[in-house]
């Protein structure tokens, strides 16, 4: 559990401190495309695709051969994605069978939810990291943003059982 | 702290170190299942404000099993840290209560939509690249909004 806030905790300040020397946004990037052709923000996200890409790999190569880690142990077992709890078990365990398949409702909610987040964050001026970032170094409306982001956090927790059992069956 | 305030400024770099950092974190860092959840402002952020008021709440919502996730902590104090590392003034732009509520209400929007999304554009491309087809899924909704964003902000224009 300590191990687990450490870890979160210093990559945040990482992603944080170089978030905020290069303005690096995970919207930002297609959206200054789309307006002037500019691509020195959306070569950030392609890094962070490829880094991830090839990370990956990497890490299953290490770990292999390794015994699971202290954390692993501690923290891995037993553990659910509140969100996959919340969905209906049928929609979830057909996402295990198709090999990684999301059913269509399931795929929907989440190609919705991205068309949200990209419109949304576009006439924000930046993605949800990129508001943390603004917030941190003392941008008000990031701020103001931040409280309503964290109300909606909050409400998730009551409305996103029923919400995705009426949509997912 | 001159490199460091200088060596990060190319976002290509940033994307590297948050891409590599994420992954670990998912894997070897601990913050799993699911898959691809090292690092994420909104699924974390949601994670870690719930836990903070649990107790206080009866318990009809489901619970994060994943605590203490403190990644948007960090981003905040991180990003604050850079600044004055660098030297930098805080951002001190005029706000009115109208934009207030604009970037409140924008906010708990995005965070809404972020969650059926399964995560913040961030988390989407680390689970793109793990190639999860959901993470692809949530990519092409996110790029159709932009897309629509920048059609709405031309026609403001």
């Amino acid at each position: 559990m300590v191990e687990l806030g450490l870890v979160t905790l210093s990559v945040g300040l990482i992603a944080g401190w170089v978030g905020q020397r290069s303005r690096f946004c995970s919207v930002g990037g297609f959206r200054d495309f789309l307006i002037t052709r500019d691509t020195t923000l959306l070569l950030g996200v392609v890094a962070l695709f490829a880094a991830a890409w090839l990370t990956f790999p990497l890490v299953e190569i290490a770990t292999s051969s390794a015994a699971p880690t202290v954390i692993e142990q501690a923290e891995g077992l037993g553990a659910q994605d509140p969100l996959a709890v919340a969905a209906s078990d049928e929609a979830l365990s057909d996402l295990d069978d198709a090999g990684g398949l999301p059913t269509p409702p399931l795929a929907a909610v989440i190609f919705v939810g991205g068309i949200g987040v990209g419109a949304v964050s576009t006439v924000v001026g930046g993605c949800p990291f990129r508001q943390h970032v603004l917030a941190g170094q003392g941008s008000r409306q990031a701020r103001y943003y931040l409280v309503g982001f964290y109300i909606a956090a909050l409400a998730f927790g009551f409305w996103s059982p029923t919400l995705l059992r009426l949509i997912l069956g | 702290m001159g490199a460091l305030t200088r060596l990060p400024q190319a976002p290509w770099v940033a994307g590297i170190v948050v891409g590599v950092l994420a992954v670990l974190a998912g894997t070897i860092g601990g913050a799993n299942p699911p898959e691809a959840y090292g690092f994420c402002t909104t699924c974390h952020g949601r994670d870690l404000v719930l836990g903070i008021v649990q107790p206080w709440l009866p318990g009809t919502f489901d619970l994060p099993t994943l605590w203490p996730l403190l990644t948007v902590i960090g981003v905040i104090v991180g990003a604050w840290l850079a600044r004055r590392a660098a030297h930098e003034r805080p951002s001190l732009e005029r706000i009115d209560r109208r934009l207030m509520a604009i970037r409140l209400i924008q906010g708990f929007v995005v965070m809404s939509f972020a969650l059926l999304a399964m995560g913040c554009p961030i988390r989407l491309t680390v689970s793109a690249a793990s190639l999860a087809v959901q993470g692809f899924v949530g990519l092409a909704g996110v790029a159709l909004g932009i897309w629509i964003g920048v059609q709405y902000l031309k026609a403001r224009a």
